[in-house]
């Protein structure tokens, strides 16, 4: 028997007793890829349906991270379990809670009454914690109910803490690669010729059967990307691509104005002036002076837990080099991309930041990122050209080559101070620092030099470009 | 056991003095056949290839062969102490780790001795095989050293033109070009101060004046030197001794028109 999986859906605007909200997963091409691909379709009875929202819902899955072994326990409809430091935000989500529906035997999803008892992650979807109980069969757990002390034998632990999240699409992408294609995209067609021609056609007639306001609301969304002529009722449609790609483009637009600040952050560090890295590192030295020139790696990790903020970042430079693998762990699910952004997690400086055009240039560039997993390489590529064309990046090429240049002269500035700091730490594991042995190695070339006299250091500088090297002539004697 | 003596100290100390602004530390090969040294500069487009045969020395002993490693500025310094008439012996053991340098005044009974530490230097031989160069030209050596150095006053590199009329020296720089012409003439009073061009086709290549300017520093070793050139082969100047010679290679400046 599958383990069964918990979904965030989309709910019905009924009240909880009378919903009968139904949820149908269908199989689709995906519009980039052309794989199949499954999203659920929402399907609320008609006496609630309202025309205009969304009914295809594309399935993300928040996966586990596997350093960190996490689970789900489900229980019925308790007092969610709350955890002596998460006291304010559990309040928010009881209240969300609140929304959600209990339904039986639905036939694909299986959504279950949440609780997370190590709910200690910050980079939960909180937010959509909206969820349902359902199918608590099998593997069951005494759990004790916190109220009354008493087992409940239908709680349920999942080994996996996935999480599918449930979240709308525009349908529009779905037939963007129908509409693009050769065979469509010269002729008028009517909605119906429309998805009758479509490959998937029987998946399409399957979501009108259920969900009759789908057609209304396929028709309004054509309107914004294609041209229409009426012929006897019937309105017919033939994409047109300045639509479509100006359709596109706002919402690059709008998505580069509302990048997640996780996002952001990282973006501006990666453009950001290099100056506050030299002033870290020389506060991290202070530190450790007045800690007697020792740091403890454990000692470390420990003061970063309890203070965070300021003291993390300024161990940064240390961490980076010694811990890197600790602060895998402790960063709980966060991507690899993530946890650089949380060692150096800064406070970026108003004087460091990039201007705000260069900026804008590359948040586009990000949001466009994402496009290209919702439209057909083709038309990807005409909206990377458009964006391009509107904002020419030529700015932010520019910049970052004098980011470049910035950053090796602070790498060098710090290359210094940070060899005090590596020396320590090599002393401790007992090994020879890298550092060290270039300096032995640059110490030696200085002698050397001094033994030099003053026209062989002048020869050496001779511009001998185009002259080949004596051994390009004369071979070596045996 | 290395014992060579050479009747004049000024040969060993001119040599030097050609060579120790090219290259710093080399080894003297010293085998029965007398004293050899070849070496690069730092850059690796000059070479510097030294023969003092035995019969130049008197007497030379050297039972087997030994490579002694000397840092020239530090030779140098113990050779100024030599008067230029002043008879040289040099003696080393066949695994020595210093030279040992006498000076002999001829007139007075002076006699001066020093020691040099010895250093292991890890140097590679190449082969310079016999070249038939393009073009053969002997002039004066205080003649070379004059057009290199008012050259180099214009330019950084040299063109040197062999052709059946004659050879040209050119070059060009940030304020004006120059050259400097020379004919085959024969002076017959003096053979030395005579200029032969032996050509057998048209060359020109350029060079470096700043190393040709450094190689001109053997000049007072003879009065003639002799400049072979082919295409796409190195340069090579040669001082001739009477008991050996010293040649310098140069690696000529391709693609590169200044």
């Amino acid at each position: 028997m599958a383990a069964p999986k918990v979904f965030i859906l989309p709910v019905g605007k009924g009240s909880e007793d009378t919903v009968t909200v139904s949820h149908t997963i269908l199989n689709l091409k995906h519009p980039n890829s052309g794989q199949l691909t499954r999203y659920l379709l929402h399907h609320p009875p008609a006496s609630e349906g309202s025309t205009s929202a969304p009914f295809l819902y594309e399935i993300l899955k928040i996966a586990n991270p596997v350093p960190t072994p996490r689970s789900w326990l489900i229980t019925p409809d308790l007092p969610p379990l709350v955890h002596p430091t998460d006291l304010p935000k559990t309040a928010d989500e009881s209240k969300e809670e609140g929304v959600a529906e209990d339904e039986e035997d639905e036939s694909e999803s299986k959504a279950e009454e949440k609780d997370e008892p190590e709910s200690n992650d910050e980079n939960d979807e909180k937010d959509d914690s909206k969820e349902e109980q359902d199918d608590h069969e099998g593997e069951q757990e005494g759990q004790e109910n916190p109220s009354d002390g008493t087992p409940d034998k239908s709680s349920l632990i999942i080994k996996d803490a996935h999480l599918y999240l449930t979240t709308p699409i525009d349908p529009i992408y779905l037939l963007v690669p129908h509409l693009t294609s050769d065979k469509t995209s010269r002729n008028f067609l009517s909605l119906e010729d429309l998805l009758d021609g479509h490959s998937e056609s029987s998946t399409w007639s399957k979501i009108l059967k259920l969900h009759p306001p789908a057609e209304k609301l396929l028709q309004s969304r054509l309107l914004t990307i294609c041209d229409t002529v009426e012929a006897a009722d019937e309105v017919m449609y033939r994409i047109n691509t300045k639509k479509l790609t100006d359709l596109l483009l706002s919402r690059v637009q709008s998505v580069a104005k509302s990048l997640p600040p996780s996002l952001t952050k990282h973006i501006n560090r990666k453009l950001s002036k290099p100056l506050g890295a030299q002033a870290r590192s020389w506060r991290r030295q202070v530190q450790q002076d007045t800690s007697g020139g020792i740091v403890d790696d454990a000692e470390l990790e420990d003061d970063s837990k309890e203070t965070g903020g300021e003291t993390q970042e300024v161990e940064s430079q240390l961490r980076r080099e010694a811990s890197r693998l600790n602060l895998n762990e402790e960063s709980g699910t966060n991507t690899p991309a993530e946890i650089d952004t949380q060692v150096t997690a800064v406070v970026e400086e108003e004087s460091l930041l990039p201007p705000p055009e260069i900026l804008w240039i590359s948040q586009l560039g990000h949001a466009v990122q994402f496009m290209q997993n919702y439209v057909p390489s083709s038309v990807y590529t005409a909206l990377v050209a458009e964006v391009h064309r509107l904002y020419p990046i030529e700015p932010l090429e520019a910049y970052q080559e004098e980011l470049k240049t910035l950053r090796a002269a602070a790498s060098q500035a710090m290359d210094f101070t940070m060899s005090h700091t590596k020396r320590t730490i090599e002393d401790l594991e007992g090994g020879v620092s890298r550092e060290e042995a270039e300096r032995e190695k640059k110490r030696k070339k200085k002698e050397a030099d001094g033994k030099k006299s003053q026209a062989v250091k002048k020869l050496e500088k001779v511009n001998t470009t185009g002259m080949k090297k004596m051994t390009a002539f004369f071979k070596k004697k045996e | 056991m290395l014992e060579a003596r050479l009747e004049q100290a000024g040969v060993l100390k001119k040599v030097v003095e050609a060579i120790k602004d090219l290259v710093q530390d080399c080894n003297f090969d010293c085998s029965d056949s007398g004293i050899q040294l070849q070496a690069m500069d730092n850059s690796h487009v000059a070479l510097v290839s030294m023969n003092l045969r035995s019969d130049g020395f008197s007497p030379f002993r050297c039972d087997r062969n030994i490579a002694l490693g000397i840092n020239l500025n530090s030779l140098m310094k113990v050779l100024r102490a030599a008067n230029n008439e002043d008879i040289l012996t040099v003696k080393a053991e066949d695994q020595p780790d210093s030279l040992n340098l006498t000076f002999e005044s001829a007139n007075n009974d002076r006699i001066s001795e020093y020691d040099i530490k010895l250093m292991d230097i890890d140097q590679e031989h190449l082969g310079i095989p016999e070249t038939d160069y393009a073009a053969t030209i002997t002039l004066p050596s205080a003649e070379f050293q004059r057009i290199c150095r008012d050259l180099s006053a214009l330019s950084e590199s040299v063109s040197i033109e062999a052709s059946k009329d004659g050879v040209k020296f050119s070059c060009s720089g940030d304020i004006g070009n120059g050259s400097v012409n020379l004919r085959q003439h024969t002076n017959v009073e003096d053979e030395t101060k005579s200029t032969k061009i032996d050509l057998t086709e048209p060359v020109n290549l350029t060079f470096s004046l700043k190393y040709l300017v450094n190689f001109c520093k053997a000049s007072s070793l003879s009065p003639t030197v002799k400049l072979c050139l082919s295409n796409e082969v190195p340069l090579l100047v040669e001082y001739e001794m009477g008991n050996g010679y010293l040649r310098f290679y140069l690696a000529p400046k391709i693609g590169d028109e200044e």
